[in-house]
């Protein structure tokens, strides 16, 4: 800001800013004949001496608002055939030209243009800030921006919403947005779209794109594709770096919180820097920022640590960094040496490819060995206790629940628990087993019960059991010699499906609401003989949840058996589209034969 | 198992012509049957109606059953049927025959017909072999495919072809490299038995037998039989294989067989140094003090590339070329940091020969057939030859060696500029080939431009690259791969000041330290964003060397640098040390010598501010930080470095480390006469670690005993 800025910001005169800049209460930089006075500054100072400062001249300026910053601008368009392009999301970044390191020129305020496919285009710029907000101020006022005689519609609210977003590397979901700056926390202004019409349109993008992510999207600097919700948005995002602060953990105990930044700024801050070692907080001191390295010893040992700057002035954090320690990585190393040789055979017509000498290895790199005998053994009792924690808290609402081979017993309660439905209508219950029934229950008291409990359990409602026939049920696992040949296969899997109704009709008369189709899949090349199950895994839909289960009834006393809920709703998809298919018809490529 | 004992058999004697027919037909390559499948049917074919039963079970009876289930020839029985096959060919030049033969020892073979068969009939034999070889290498039935694939592949797939084109390599010479390291004993048994027996019956055929079978690792063999007839008497045989005229597979034997006779010298040399000569294996008849083995190898090299010259010149570029790629394979070294001996007179032979052309290098197009020869497309790093070239042809062309060195900086340019969008150019400056292959890039600058801006050419090509914080921060790989590109044109730069120092021109010391000053500016920048450290990488010390050498650095200039201290732990290291190198050399004046400890004393003192108590670092710049404390010969700095070298777990220790620490303990106690208690048990522990007895590597010797005299004090 310009001295006159400054004056009239706090409703004051020149000379009264001159001679605070005299008499270094504020900070001024010198450029040739001209004195500027960096916008935070200027609010720090106003602040410091009860001033009223306003700002905000136009609403899109953050404390960082600066004539030496430079800016990127970043803008996303998608275009519909016959339409015109609108403005998928917009990143103005913006920092100090002395960052952008040694090798960068003077912005050269020229759009660069790049189509990523799906309609979507990038358009870049570089260019001093004030001419990026002198963009986004044509956009707020006509609603549309012009690049390179391409018009694009912007449709945002007139008042932004100010926020700040932190930098932080720890891989947990459902993050708040990141800071686009490595190091630096930012400062953001954001004008929203409330169109639900784009972010559907960009929700569809994304999921005809899903992993192959849109090459070249990385320019935008911001994961917007994880942010779906911000579709039709101009962001302005300022880089806090009046000051710049690291934190290092070594290996000898010791934390380093290093800052980089002018005696005179970094008196303004205070920093919050913690340490934690299995969730126990080891370490947590606030201290005042100043430049260059503070060194913290340490009694144990860390996996966690983080800090957080605070500007005195106004108690604002501007910066907030966390991060896990890596313990253990793993790294598999290939090393491909010689020659490639192709092999031909002839007489069937194949061509086969072989390396001459192909090494592999896996080298597991423990960073956690420095750590004492007592901070190992603590981590691994913590460690174990989560795990046990975790399982308890989604037992307690049923979400989660694992049961060992003697605790048959339980795992059928758990499981006739989740058959039990509020509704008093009748609703239909799917039930996906591949085993279902495969060996004679009559036989085996446990099953018999079992399925007794299942039965009535579900009387009220529809119970429709999906399995796969028992001569074969994974792919490429042949049951029997026998199973080879066509006709005596058929019949073997005739007497199959006989003994299976059998086995459900002795259940009678709880069984009259069950039904039970097994599902295989033809190949083509020998639609009589090879045959392969539909699906593979266990799962059982009722209307209130999906849950899968680990192992077949049959395999519970055994194994044991873990339940877990789902929220995706695949498997049901799956499964209504399996029972809506016709009984019988061998010419389908999946052939669902009705058993009972 | 019964045991067969009798020596000899009993077939009649018009029955012994059948053993030759089974073995032959058993054994071909071209069938799937083996011998003693065969038996029956050949007997019953050809024997007489009345003993044919008789016949067949002896034959039968030759072979026991193993427990894979196949009969095997009893070994008993080995002599008696090659005896017989021998006696039963001897007429008989079909494939068959030749197939027999293939199964049987080739030492007896030799023997055998040299006393026995008139040398029309040998003469014939080798033909017949030869016409057989010929045949399976252009089938291309002669590898073995079984050797590439695993069983369960192989129990698919039968009758399987090796294509030819498999084999090559770039170039003749790294095919038969290739073949020598990966295929030779992937040639079928038989055929290494007929190769050796063709060419031990005539060696005189070898040429010939070069040309005519068209396959790289049946020639192999063929050089390989010729070299173990002889090598032990001649060593310098196979440079009589280069000939005007001769099949380009010859000459690259001849080239690949001279090169490792070289190298088999030289190993010899280096157990002359190792063993007392009555114990050494001599593989040559070369025998100190007789011969003098080092004059022996340097001549093998200069009549290899004279011999070469004797060919047509674009032959001769082109082999030349392929020489300097092929020769580090050969003499490869121990450590990769110094290039072997060698390596270094091969290089200068080739090249100093090949500058002889002159003028003709552009004019008659011999350039592009030592290009050709370079093959760049797959190491573009050997432009340092095309380089060498330049720079050896400077005095006599100079207009050529300007044109030439224009190129090199283009391909240059180009190979960066691949690696660029190919994950990051590969290079370590402490391998030599890296380190020639730089300062090739640095001549080729000096050579093409009379007075280059460095830093302007530097910024030039920096500029243009990703290397700006939104490229960081935008895309990480493409941001790392222009950093090491950034280095690469660093390091030329900075070498170009060597290299114009050398040839006698101008240097501006403001220029080597603006430069100097820039590369540490950038590691700074980069070292915000990359995971490892450029401020301690091997270009920050470069830089702070050449500065030493050739910038003139004032005081203040120096200062500043310490005080700013972008430059690192390791260039103010390399700074300093390079100092006082310079000063020991040039011999400064008293005066002189107490300003510069002044300087010295001031840049250790403001360099120790930036240190504090060193617990700051990682184990990596600490180590930097404590090397420089012993430069400088700081104990209190020292210390410090050793206490916070101390905090880190002993793994993080190698032996480099230990000593390294040792040494600081060991400046404390020199200094202090004594050390503090929580470090005073560490130096006899490092001690006895490092030198459990009173042996010391080379590179110890001097380390140990100045430590063994501070400890002493």
């Amino acid at each position: 800001m310009t001295v006159a800025e400054v004056a009239q910001a706090v409703g004051r005169t020149e000379t009264f800013v001159r001679q605070h800049i005299h008499r270094k209460h504020l900070v001024a930089r010198k450029e040739g004949r001209n004195v500027y006075i960096p916008q935070n500054e200027a609010v720090r100072w106003a602040r410091k001496r009860g001033l009223k400062i306003e700002l905000l001249k136009g609403a899109h300026a953050t404390s960082f608002s600066d004539k030496n910053r430079v800016a990127r601008m970043v803008v996303v368009t998608l275009e519909v055939a016959g339409a015109q392009p609108k403005n998928l999301f917009t990143l103005i970044r913006h920092r100090r030209m002395h960052t952008l390191g040694p090798w960068a020129s003077k912005p050269d305020e020229t759009w660069i243009s790049e189509k990523l496919g799906h309609g979507i285009c990038i358009f870049s710029i570089d260019a001093p800030q004030h001419y990026c907000q002198s963009l986004v101020d044509n956009i707020l006022y006509g609603g549309s921006l012009k690049i390179e005689g391409n018009e694009i519609l912007f449709s945002l609210e007139s008042t932004p919403r100010g926020y700040w977003a932190y930098r932080d590397q720890r891989p947990i979901r459902g993050k708040p947005p990141v800071s686009p700056f490595k190091n630096y926390s930012a400062e953001i202004v954001e004008y929203w779209n409330l169109s639900h019409q784009l972010q559907e349109e960009w929700q569809g993008i994304l999921s005809e794109i899903r992993d192959n992510s849109l090459q070249g999207i990385g320019r935008l600097g911001f994961s917007f594709d994880r942010h779906s919700e911000r579709a039709g948005n101009l962001m302005i995002a300022a880089a806090a770096d009046t000051i710049k602060c690291s934190l290092a953990s070594n290996h000898n105990n010791t934390l380093n919180f290093h800052v980089d930044a002018d005696e005179a700024q970094s008196l303004d801050y205070q920093a919050t820097v913690w340490a934690s070692h299995c969730n126990d907080q080891v370490f947590r001191k606030v201290i005042p920022v100043a430049p260059g390295s503070t060194t913290f010893d340490l009694k144990t040992d860390i996996d966690h640590i983080g800090f957080a700057v605070y500007r005195e002035i106004d108690g604002q954090c501007t910066d907030l960094n966390e991060m896990y320690l890596i313990k253990e990585v793993p790294i598999n190393m290939t090393l491909v040496g010689g020659p490639n040789l192709e092999i031909h055979n002839y007489r069937d017509n194949l061509k086969h490819q072989s390396n001459v000498s192909v090494i592999q290895s896996t080298i597991n790199v423990n960073l956690d060995r420095e750590a004492t005998a007592l901070d190992r053994t603590i981590r691994q009792h913590w460690l174990s206790g989560r795990a046990w924690n975790r399982e308890c808290e989604l037992s307690r609402d049923r979400s989660y629940a694992r049961f060992q081979p003697d605790q048959f017993d339980k795992a059928v309660e758990f499981f006739l628990g989740l058959l039990y439905i509020h509704s008093e209508q009748k609703e239909l219950i799917y039930f996906a087993d591949p085993y279902f029934m495969h060996t004679d229950i009559r036989k085996d008291r446990k099953l018999m019960y079992l399925y007794k409990r299942m039965f009535e359990a579900t009387q009220r409602h529809e119970l429709r059991i999906l399995c796969a026939p028992r001569r074969k049920v994974r792919e490429g696992q042949i049951k029997s010699v026998e199973s080879l040949d066509p006709v005596s296969s058929h019949a073997q899997e005739r007497a199959n499906r006989k003994r299976q109704r059998k086995m459900v009709e002795s259940l009678n008369p709880i069984s009259s609401h069950v039904q039970v189709r097994s599902f295989q899949l033809l190949t083509d090349n020998d639609r009589n003989r090879e045959s392969t199950g539909v699906f593979h895994d266990r799962y059982l839909i009722t209307p209130e949840q999906e849950i899968i289960i680990t192992h077949s009834i049959s395999g519970w006393a055994k194994n044991g058996v873990t339940f877990a809920k789902i929220p995706y709703n695949v498997y049901r998809d799956e499964a209504e589209w399996l029972w809506s298919l016709e009984t019988g018809n061998q010419e389908n490529r999946i052939l669902v034969n009705k058993i009972i | 198992m019964s045991i067969d004992i009798k020596p000899s058999h009993s077939l009649p004697d018009d029955a012994k012509h059948l053993v030759w027919r089974i073995f032959g037909a058993g054994e071909s390559l071209l069938t799937n049957r083996t011998s003693y499948e065969l038996v029956k049917p050949i007997t019953n074919k050809h024997a007489s109606d009345t003993n044919k039963h008789r016949i067949g079970s002896e034959i039968c009876s030759w072979f026991e059953k193993h427990h894979d289930g196949l009969h095997y020839l009893r070994e008993q029985k080995i002599e008696v049927v090659t005896d017989l096959i021998l006696e039963g060919i001897r007429e008989e030049r079909g494939d068959t025959a030749i197939w027999a033969i293939s199964w049987t020892d080739p030492e007896r073979v030799i023997r055998h017909t040299h006393s026995n068969w008139d040398p029309g009939e040998i003469e014939s034999f080798v033909e017949a072999i030869i016409s057989v070889l010929q045949d399976c290498c252009d089938q291309e039935r002669v590898l073995d495919a079984a050797r590439f694939l695993s069983f369960e592949t192989l129990e698919k797939i039968e009758n399987l072809k090796v294509p030819k084109d498999s084999v090559a390599v770039n170039g003749l010479l790294k095919t038969y490299l290739n073949v020598h390291r990966n295929l030779r004993f992937r040639l079928h048994r038989p055929f290494i038995h007929l190769v050796e027996i063709a060419i031990r019956l005539q060696p005189g055929k070898f040429e010939s037998f070069v040309e005519r079978v068209d396959h790289p690792v049946v020639r192999y063999w063929a050089a390989h039989f010729m070299m173990t007839e002889s090598q032990n008497a001649d060593h310098r045989k196979p440079l009589r294989w280069i000939k005007k005229g001769a099949c380009d597979d010859v000459i690259a034997l001849s080239i690949v067989h001279t090169l490792n006779t070289v190298y088999t010298i030289d190993t010899d040399l280096a157990s002359m140094e190792r063993l007392p000569l009555e114990k050494i294996l001599w593989r040559t008849e070369l025998r100190p003090p007789r011969d003098n083995l080092d004059t022996a190898a340097a001549k093998l090299i200069t009549d290899l590339v004279a011999y070469l010259k004797l060919l047509d010149p674009k032959l001769f570029a082109r082999w030349i070329g392929e020489i300097l790629v092929y020769a580090t394979s050969v003499f490869h070294p121990q450590n990769n940091s110094e290039a072997p001996n060698r390596i270094k007179q091969l290089e200068q032979v080739c090249i100093a020969s090949f500058a002889q052309s002159g003028k003709r290098i552009i004019l008659d197009g011999l350039l592009a057939e030592f290009r050709a020869g370079l093959n760049l497309s797959v190491g573009a790093k050997c432009t340092r030859h095309i380089a060498k070239l330049a720079s050896e042809i400077r005095d006599v062309v100079p207009m050529d060696a300007a044109k030439i060195s224009q190129e090199v900086l283009e391909i240059n340019e180009q190979h960066i500029a691949n690696s660029l969008t190919s994950g990051g150019l590969h290079s370590n400056w402490s391998r030599w080939e890296d380190r020639l292959w730089i300062e090739a890039i640095s001549t080729a600058l000096a050579l093409s431009h009379e007075r280059p801006d460095l830093l302007h050419w530097v910024a030039k090509k920096c500029q243009v690259m990703p290397l700006t914080v939104w490229d960081a921060e935008e895309d990480f790989e493409e941001f790392s791969a222009a950093h090491k590109a950034a280095l690469h044109w660093f390091l030329v730069a900075l070498g170009t000041v060597q290299i114009r120092k050398r040839l006698g021109h101008e240097v501006d010391p403001i220029e080597v330290c603006k430069l100097a000053e820039a590369l540490w500016d950038h590691c700074h920048f980069v070292g915000m964003y990359v995971p490892v450290a450029p401020e301690l990488s091997d270009e920050v010390e470069f830089a702070a060397r050449i500065v030493a050498e050739y910038g003139a650095p004032s005081d203040t200039w120096l200062l500043r640098q310490v005080r700013d201290f972008k430059l690192g732990p390791r260039a103010l290291r390399a700074l300093v040390d390079q100092r006082i190198l310079k000063r020991e050399r040039e011999g400064a004046t008293h005066i002189h010598a107490e300003y510069d400890e002044e300087i010295t004393t001031e840049v250790a003192h403001l360099a120790a501010e930036h240190f504090g108590e060193g617990v700051q670092f990682s184990f990596g710049t600490l180590s930097w930080w404590a090397q420089l404390w012993l430069v400088l010969s700081m104990s209190r700095q020292a210390e410090y470095a050793a206490r916070a070298m101390l905090r880190f777990p002993r793994d993080f220790f190698d032996r480099r480390d230990m000593l390294l620490l040792l040494k600081l303990l060991a400046l404390v106690y020199s200094e202090k006469g004594k050390l503090d208690p929580l470090l005073a048990d560490h130096p006899t522990r490092l001690y006895s670690k490092l030198w459990p007895d009173s042996y010391t590597s080379e590179g110890e010797r001097e380390d140990r005993k100045h430590i063994e005299e501070s400890l002493m004090r």
